[in-house]
Parts: C-alpha cells; structure tokens; sequence
C-alpha cells in the first residue's frame, strides 16, 4: 500500500516535470510538405498545356508561369507553352489565329489540364471548352466574363488579376508628396473597362490625391500630346492601359517605347500596377505579383490534378499580395529623393532598362 | 530552540542550508556565467542587428546610391533602437567618423569622439569593441560599409551599455534565483510533509510508545501501527516484537510493587556490609519493627542462632542462592518465629555481593501443623497414648538397645474385658470415655519414660525398659487389680471391667517386633480363654499357645483358599419328620479342599479360626455369593411350586456388618432368587449377642419373603426370652441334645420341651444331628417337625435338582 502511494506520487511528479518543460520547449514548426510527400501520391506524368495570351520573354507573363511551376513542384509534369502574342498583336484577327493553335493543340496534344495566363486565352481558347472534362486554369485575368464563372464553368477556375490601385497610389503619395492632381491613362482595350470603373470607385478612398482626367487614349500620337498638356495640368500621371497606343501605320506602338518616351519627356512622376513598368521608367507601383498570380493558379491546378476536386469547388479569387517596386532612375530624373524604408521593402531599378545594355 | 530540536526541522535546517547555499552559488556562478554568455549571445544578437543595417545601407547602395542620396535612414536606425533592448544607439558614420545616419537625429553630423570607435573604423574590419562614455561601460559593434566599387564609404556603429546588459543578466538572474527560492520553499513544503509523513510521524510513534513502556510498562500497550517497509518500518516491526517478548518476560514495576506490597513472606534486601537495606511490609510486620529501625541494623540481629554472616553467606557467594533454609526469626520483642529462609544474590564479582535479596516465610502455622500431624501420626487421638506405629518404633529401638547394652524389656498386651457390653449399651461415646478414663489410670501407674500405647479398639500395649520379667509380672498384676477396681459410672449404671494381659519378655537382640507382639497377644488371648482378668506369661513351649498358634496359622491359609476359590457348597437334606412337607429342603454347607493333598476340610476345622480372625463375614458373603450363582441351575428343571427351600448359615459378625443386609438383598435380587426359597440360620449365640442385628436383619429378609431359623437353640443358656421378640420361622434344636434322645431321658425332655415351646409359639422345629433311625422314629413321637442328620442323608454335591425326593422309610 505505501509503496503504490510513493509510486503514483513519483509519477505524479515526473508528469508534473515533464509538463513544465513541454511548456518550456521550444514550438516546432508544421512541417512543410515536402516534394517527397507529395510525389507520394503522384507517380504519373502529367502534361499541362500553357496557353500564354501574351508573350515571353515578359516578365508579366513568365513570373506567372514561374510561379505556377513552383506550385506544382513535385509532380512529374510536361509542360508546352504557346503564346498568343496579344500584346504584340492585339487585332482579332491575330487573336483568332492564336486561338484556333492553341485548340488544335490541346485537341492534339490532350494534356490533362491548360493553364491560361491573362485575358485572351480565355476568350480565344477556354471559352470552346466549357463545362468539358478537360479542367481550365486560369491566372492574370482581369475581367472575367460571365461565362467563365463558375456557376456557368464547371471546369474553369483561376486567379483574378485585380490592380493595386490604392496601394500604388499611396506609395506615388509617399514618394511624391506634391503631386495632388492625377491624369489617369487607358487606352482603347475594352479591358480596362472594369479597371476603370474599380479606379473610380476607389478613388474616394485616396483624398489626398485628386483624379481629374480619366483619359482613354487610342494613338501614340495623342498620348503624346496628352502627355504635354498634362505637365501643366496636373502633378502626376497614373498610366493604365498604354498597349494599344497606335502607330501611324495603325500598328501597335511597344508599351516599353511609350513608356521610354514618357521617361524622357516627362517630368511628372507616375504610377502604374505593373512591376515591369519600373524598368522602363515608371516611377513607382504596386503591382499584382505575376509570381503570386501563377503560384495561386498552380494551387489550383495542384488541388485539381492531386487532390481530384473540381475546378467549380475552387472559387475564382484575386491574389492580395502586391509588390512595391520603384524606379530610381526615373527618381533621379524626377529630383525625388526616397525615403530609404521605402527602398529597402521595394523591388527597386536603378537604371532603366535600355540603359543595362 | 524546541524547534531546532526535532528531527524534521534539521532536516529541513540542513536542507535549507544546502539548497540555499547551491542556489546561492548557483546565483553567483550562473550570474557571472549568464553575463558572459548573455553578452556574447547579445554581442552576437547585435552583431546580427548590426549586419542587418549594413546590409540594408548596401542594398541602397547597389541601387546607385550614394550615402548621402539616402534618405530617411535615420528612422532605421530609430526602429532599430526601439526594436531591440540594449541597443543604446545605431547610427552609419562615415570614415572620417561623421555621423550620417543615427537614432538620434540631433547627432547627425556630429563626429564620434570615441577612440575605440575611431580605432575600429580605421581598422575597416567587424570589430566588437568595449569603449567607456562618462564612465559607463559599454560595448560596440562596428562594420565597414563597403561601396558597388568596393570602396570602403564608411560604417555601421551600434552601441550597446553593459550595464544594461548587466541589468539585463542581473534581472533574468534574479528572476531565476526568486523563482528557485520559489521552488525551493515548495519543495521544502513537500519535503516537510514527505519527512513528518515518513519520517517524524512514525519516529514519535515509536517514542511515544517507548515513554510509556518505560512510565507504566508493558501492561496497556499496544503495538506500534507503522505498516511501512522501510527501515523505520522495520525498526516498528522490531519494537513489537520487543514488547511483545517483554510482555510475556517482564512486568511492569507497578506490577511488582503491587506483587512485594502484598506478599505475606517477608523481603529483606541485605547490602554487602550484611545490613538490611530495604524491607516490605510483611517483613516489618513479622518482625514487629519500624520501617526505620529495621533498616541498617545488621542481619544476624534478626536471627536466633544463626550467624547469617558466617553460616550462609559462604554458601550464598558460592551457589548464588540458597532455598528453603529453616531458621528462627527474632522479633523486637524477642518472639521466636520459625522461617524458612530463601536468599539469592546479586553479585558484583566472584568473591563479593552486591545484595543479598531474602524471602523468609513464617512457617508458625506449618510447624503447628507437623506437630500436629505427627501428634496424629504417632498418638491415639482418642486417649493421647502413643499409637501402634510409635510404640512399634519405640519397641523395635528397645530391641536394638538389647544387643548394645544387653539390658531386658517386657511388652505388656493388654486387653479390657467386657469393654463391648458397654459399647453395645451404651454406645461408642461412652465407649471412648471408658477408654480415656482407662488410659489416665494406666498412665497415672506408669512413668513418662515408660511406653503406653493403644493398639486398637481397647487393646493396649505397655513397653518396661529395663525390665525384668518377674517385675514385669507384678507390674501386670498390679494393672489388673487397678483396672479391676476401676468403676464407670453411666446414667446411673456402673460398669466394672477386667483385663486380661499377656506379658513376652523381650532379651533377644534379633528378636522381632512382630513376632514379640504376636507373642504377646496369644499370652493375653490366653489370658482371656483362662477365665480373663489375669496375666498370662508367654514362653515358647507352652502347649496351649502352640494351639493357639496353630490356629493362627489358619488366617493365611483361609485367605488363600478364599483366592484360589477351594471353598465349595455341598447340600444336606432336611426331611419333614411329623409334618406334611413336599417340597425339598436342604441345608448349604461350605466345605474347603486342602492344597497340599487335595483333601476335604470340615468346617469344624477351619471356621473357629475364621471365626477368632474375623472372616466369617467374607466366608458368608462367599457362600451366599456362590449360592446365588448356582441357584438357577439347581432348580432349572423345577417348575415355581417344586422349587426347594435352602438354609443359609449367617455369622455374628454378618449380622454386624453395616452392609451385609444390602449385600444379601442385591444377590437375590440380581440372581431372581425367590425369597420365600431362603431360610436363614443364625446360632441362638449370635442372635443373643447381636440382637438388635438380628433383629433387623431378621425384619427386612423376612417382609421380603425369606424365613429364619434359630439355629443350635438349647446348646447354650438359652433365652426364651429372646425367642419371643426374634419371630424366627425354625428352631433348629442342638444335635448335641438330639444325638443322645434315645438313650437319655434328660436330652428327651429337653428336646420334647423345645420342641413344645416352639410349637406354642407357633414355631416349627427341626432336630440336627439324626444319626439313626430309632432317632428320627424318637422325633416323630416327640412331635418334631423336621429331621436332619447322616441317617437322612449326608452333604453332598447338588449340581440339579429333579423332583421331591422320597423320604427314607423308616
């Protein structure tokens, strides 16, 4: 009898220790999965067809694709990868041709899932397979049609391109404390449309800043001649949608000459939401992380392939995560000097891209 | 100081000590250990912290900045402040030691004007260095900043006050030391509880009990309930196991002084200067001293005649103990009290003593009771004399004396004449009065050296020393007339006695006691035969004694026959001579077979003898006995009518046996004897001289059934007298008259008479000894009833009986 009571007084002791030093240890961490238990449940190959609506190399378009290959590391995976090229070419003509490829190649091909990145894949090829058996992935759209929600589009799913407006103005406000009045810059592509009506609407929610122009812009030459009238009217520049900008010859004038040429003879500093727009003399953004977008687009594809749900049960949502980025040259151009906090947690350029060469 | 006292609070004290004395070192070693490792793990933090800001300032510099292009670098080194403890600032100077960039704004610009920081920076290297600023210690950390061109632009500096640090390590040290004091007192708590739970509890158990074994003893105590296994578990288990021995072997000094309290036997505790040291009650009692004026005083003084010192003590040092030592206590008023001393001592080596303890039991009462007891044992209680077995011893060391000095002695046999008529009248009681009286007178005749005993019954015995057989003589004579003259006077009735003595002259040195007594006992039954109240001198060739001897010699004979079972019955015939009688009758006989020659033996022969030593009541109990068992088949082929009548012969002393009469009741009963087949004779003597026993005798046998005969009526004085208040049933006339009724006219009439008295009492009568047949025609003329004798039929051997026989024709 005493001997069970000096027994179970040990025990409770020894519990009693070893609880105070389980509380005092250290948290481990969850374990990340690996690649070793995910390729645990995948043997086969897989093969996921790309259907780039713009073109590579473009940083835009590639750190999507980066992003969703890292999402999906792990699996034996074949990828092909077509591009569209709309940027380049933005008639429908083109964008019909490229379309057309694709679908052959998917017919072809037969992967097991396409991976689509912005918003002409999905007009040009996605929207022949609807509610098929083949799943759709989608990354870098900025307006969704209504066809390709889920409700209507068992088999698409994907990741939302939504601008940064507010975090991009707020970071032009911090670098550029004097520009209060805005000139906001489109051009013709009916994708903008909802961009700008999410532009307005948010618009409120920046009272430091005052948004007087909201310009859609459909030649070189008037964005040019916009621009000038702007260096009087206005303290800084917010430049959208500035891919269609028409040459004489009615071709589309490169973003990165217009921005080029905005860098030169402009003094006024502007925002974007696109991280690439820095290297070419944007002075500062917040952009929508390509990498973010594909990396999410990849969870998607991941949770499609692995885990045998369907693209309908993966709700279409936007990424949050932006990524400041400045361009100090065009800083320097502009005589701005930043505060080194904002440096420090900015993707930052130091020199413009045309002069790395 | 009572708590320092207990166990448990020394265990807690030396706990307290040691724990203490570890934490406090602990506290100093882990103090100076903790600063050092705080402060490298602080200078390494910081380091960390320090490259955290230089490479933050590089990053903007591969930007294409230069240090002074960077803006707002201060609120950096600000957040870096705030963010991490101890930093006492951050700032980036350049090589010259100008401050570009600090925590404090209001020192930018300013110069650092510390050497050791100075120094560092000219040593363009990581360097933690120990600098003082008014006296206060600090630490710093400088890195070089180091341009895209890797050109050296200037530095990191972050400073970092030791004492902070030390307050920092002094605070997590504190902290620990409170939180191990902490500890400290609940494992002390636990510690408290664990040692009162297992320790001090039970040890103040077994104290607790301890001081009541050795306050009041073993008596009231309980075991000690500790059911634990350790080691004061087994201490427990061992203190019972000691209590209860000590329980079984010891008891308790209350015990004891209760035991020597109420002890009747003096204690006396004698010290080694022989004084009492120490006595109880009894002793003071005894003794009739006080308390105090008994202690102290030598022990010889409480003894007579012995010398305690030189007699015992010897004896006592060598044996250790002497038992039962018969001595006298001397009482204060000089009172003799017989003890019986027993001592045991208490050594302190081999040849001394510590004490000698002394029991001494007064045996007053116990000395009584032996005088008493031999008063009994060698005295008549009855008359003082001395009795048989100190007279024999008294005689026998007479007879030892004979062959020493050669000196003579005579022995006296005395024996009263007519002492039982006063017995039978009278009663015992006057008796042993008589016998008293008679004692007194012969002691009053004697000496106090001479030898007077009472053998038994109103024998006496008389031993003359030194005397001469003729003097003897006369001093018997001399007795004879006293006691003839002796007078007993009892309600008016005076009784006269006589003795007769028989006198043996003892003047043989190997003569024996037995044989003189038996000597003298024949001389005093001559005495008696002689015609009584005479002396009657024993000599070895007399005849008449030699007859008497030889009847003695019957005694043993009579006692063997009766265990080799040489007795037997026979049967005569007892045949009606005028009555008209159909049954058979027969008298039952004893008859005793020689063993030396296988001869039969009359009773004449034997049954005198068994008569003078008092065997008649065991040869009638044997002829009843024998007859009782015999009885069913005798009469096995009879029918109830036929069956016979028997006679039985009862003695005097039958009569007088107080069980005699149950005995007979019990054989007829047990043998389905029927009474009314059994007459019993008894000698006109025997009735006359028992006839109180007769009568009773007579009484109960006959509402039983039985019938009795008056047997050998006329050969004595007879008693009519008797006759009348006997109711006997026969009367049984004296063969001696019978035999000579031919030939004498006297035995004629006198048989005719008896035979007419009885008839007029309506008393049948039989007629012994018909030797002839003119004797029995004589008896049927007479009128007799009954005829027995040799001519009817002589005794026989009856083993069945058939039908009646015939009588003889005649």
């Amino acid at each position: 009898m005493a001997q069970a009571k000096v027994i179970r007084f040990l025990c409770l002791f020894l519990s009693f220790v070893f609880l105070l030093i389980g509380c005092a240890g250290p948290n481990k961490p969850k374990p990340i999965p690996t690649s070793a238990s995910r390729e645990a449940n995948i043997v086969r190959n897989l093969k996921i067809l790309h259907i780039m609506s713009y073109h590579s190399p473009w940083e835009w378009t590639d750190t999507q694709f980066k992003g969703f290959k890292d999402a999906l590391q792990g699996l034996n995976v074949e990828y092909k990868v077509l591009q569209m090229n709309a940027k380049n070419n933005s008639s429908p003509a083109w964008k019909e041709t490229m379309g057309r490829s694709a679908r052959n190649l998917i017919n072809t091909w037969r992967p097991d899932l396409v991976y689509t990145s912005d918003d002409e894949a999905l007009r040009y090829v996605t929207k022949y397979y609807l509610n098929s058996d083949l799943p759709f992935v989608f990354s870098g759209v900025n307006n969704l049609p209504t066809e390709f929600q889920s409700a209507s589009a068992k088999n698409v799913s994907g990741v939302l391109e939504v601008e940064h407006f507010i975090e991009s103005a707020s970071l032009f406000s911090k670098i550029a404390p004097n520009a209060k009045r805005i000139a906001v810059v489109f051009d013709n592509s009916p994708i903008w449309e909802p961009v700008r009506q999410r532009m307005q609407e948010k618009a409120v929610l920046l009272p430091m800043l005052d948004f007087v122009y909201w310009d859609t812009i459909h030649t070189f030459a008037e964005y040019q001649r916009k621009i000038k009238e702007y260096q009087k009217s206005v303290d800084g520049i917010c430049l959208v949608g500035i891919f269609n900008f028409k040459d004489r010859n009615g071709n589309n004038v490169h973003y990165r000459d217009v921005l080029q040429w905005t860098a030169a003879n402009s003094k006024l500093p502007d925002f974007s939401f696109w991280i690439d727009r820095i290297s070419y003399g944007t002075l500062a953004v917040v952009s929508v992380s390509g990498y973010e977008q594909g990396f999410a687009a990849g969870k998607i594809a991941w949770e499609i392939i692995t885990g045998g749900k369907s693209p309908a049960d993966l709700p279409v949502k936007p990424t949050v995560k932006g990524r400041p980025g400045i361009s100090l040259a065009r800083a320097k151009a502009l005589g701005l000097k930043i505060d080194s906090k904002i440096l420090l947690s900015s993707k930052v350029v130091g020199k413009y891209d045309w002069e790395k060469k | 100081m009572i708590l320092v006292n207990r166990l448990q609070t020394k265990i807690l004290l030396i706990l307290v000590i040691v724990l203490s004395t570890t934490i406090s070192v602990n506290y100093l070693l882990s103090s100076r250990m903790l600063k050092t490792e705080f402060a490298k793990t602080a200078k390494s933090e910081f380091t960390a912290i320090g490259y955290g800001l230089k490479i933050q300032v590089e990053r903007l510099l591969s930007y294409g900045l230069t240090l002074d292009d960077i803006v707002g670098f201060d609120d950096i080194c600000k957040e870096v402040v705030q963010k991490y403890d101890g930093v006492a600032f951050a700032a980036v100077v350049d090589t010259n030691g100008v401050v570009l960039f600090h925590d404090n704004v209001e020192k930018k610009n300013n110069v650092i004007n510390v050497p050791e920081i100075i120094a560092a920076l000219k040593n363009r290297e990581d360097l933690v260095i120990d600098y003082k600023i008014q006296d206060k210690d600090y630490f710093g950390f400088v890195t070089p900043i180091i341009g895209t061109d890797r050109s050296y632009l200037g530095a990191v500096v972050l400073g970092f006050p030791l004492q902070g640090l030390a307050e920092r390590v002094a605070v997590l040290s504190r902290t620990t030391a409170i939180m191990s004091f902490g500890l400290l007192i609940v494992a002390i708590g636990l510690i408290s509880l664990a040692l009162l739970r297992w320790i001090t509890r039970p040890i103040l158990q077994l104290s607790n009990f301890t001081k009541k074994i050795a306050h009041s003893g073993t008596d009231d105590i309980e075991f000690v309930n500790i059911s634990s296994t350790d080691e004061i578990g087994q201490l427990a288990t061992s203190f019972n196991e000691m209590t209860a021995r000590l329980k079984k072997t010891t008891v308790s000094k209350e015990y004891l002084d209760n035991i020597i309290t109420s002890m009747t036997d003096s204690l006396i505790a004698v010290n080694s200067k022989y004084q009492i040291e120490s006595v109880n009650e009894a002793a003071l009692s005894t003794l009739g001293y006080s308390h105090d004026e008994l202690i102290g005083i030598p022990i010889d003084a409480i003894f007579y005649d012995t010398l305690f010192q030189d007699n015992l003590s010897e004896v006592l040092i060598k044996t250790g103990q002497q038992k039962n030592y018969e001595t006298v206590f001397k009482t204060k008023n000089g009172k003799r009290i017989p003890v019986l001393l027993s001592c045991s001592v208490v050594q302190s080596d081999s040849n001394s003593f510590k004490y000698i303890v002394c029991t001494a039991k007064d045996i007053t009462e116990m000395k009584r009771a032996e005088q008493i007891m031999y008063a009994q044992a060698n005295y008549d209680a009855l008359t003082g004399l001395a009795n048989r077995y100190l007279f024999e011893r008294q005689v026998r060391e007479a007879i030892e004396e004979i062959g020493c000095h050669g000196n003579k002695h005579v022995l006296l046999y005395l024996d009263l004449d007519d002492f039982k008529v006063v017995n039978d009248t009278c009663g015992h009681v006057v008796g042993d009065r008589v016998l008293r009286e008679i004692a007194v007178l012969i002691k009053r005749m004697f000496h106090d050296t001479d030898i007077i005993a009472r053998l038994g019954g109103d024998e006496f015995a008389i031993l003359l020393e030194n005397t001469t057989l003729s003097a003897g003589v006369s001093i018997a004579n001399r007795l004879c007339d006293e006691i003839s003259k002796f007078r007993f006077i009892w309600s008016e009735m005076p009784f006269t006695f006589g003795v007769s003595i028989g006198i043996v002259e003892l003047s043989q040195k190997n003569q024996i006691y037995e044989a003189a007594l038996s000597a003298a006992d024949r001389a005093c039954y001559l005495a008696k035969e002689k015609g009584r109240n005479r002396v009657y001198i024993f000599a070895k060739d007399d005849p008449q004694l030699t007859e008497q001897h030889d009847e003695m010699q019957w005694l043993p004979k009579l006692i063997k026959a009766m265990e080799d079972d040489r007795f037997f019955l026979v049967y005569q015939e007892i045949v009606p001579a005028a009555t008209n009688f159909d049954h058979n009758w027969f008298e039952v006989l004893i008859r005793l077979i020689d063993e030396k020659n296988g001869n039969v033996i009359s009773p004449g022969v034997f049954l005198p003898a068994a008569q003078r030593f008092n065997m008649m009541n065991a040869i009638d109990r044997w002829v009843i006995n024998k007859f009782a068992k015999t009885y069913q088949d005798i009469v096995s082929e009879l029918s109830d009518d036929e069956k016979p009548l028997f006679n039985i012969n009862i003695s005097g002393a039958s009569l007088s046996n107080a069980t005699f009469l149950d005995f007979v009741c019990e054989k007829l009963e047990r043998y389905c004897i029927p009474p009314e087949s059994i007459c019993f004779e008894i000698t006109e003597t025997t009735a006359v001289s028992n006839f109180e026993g007769a009568s009773k005798f007579i009484n109960k046998l006959k509402s039983l059934g039985c019938k009795f005969a008056l047997d050998d009526f006329g050969s004595g004085l007879s008693s009519f007298g008797y006759l009348k208040n006997l109711h006997v049933n026969y009367l049984k006339i004296d063969g001696e008259l019978v035999r000579n009724i031919v030939n004498s006219q006297v035995d004629y009439a006198m048989v005719s008479s008896i035979n007419d008295l009885a008839h007029v009492l309506n008393i049948e009568t039989i007629a012994e000894f018909v030797e002839h047949q003119r004797i029995f025609q004589t008896l049927q003329q007479i009128g007799v009833d009954y005829a027995q004798g040799y001519w009817i039929g002589k005794p026989r051997i009856l083993k069945k009986i058939s039908r009646k026989t015939k009588i003889p024709a005649g």
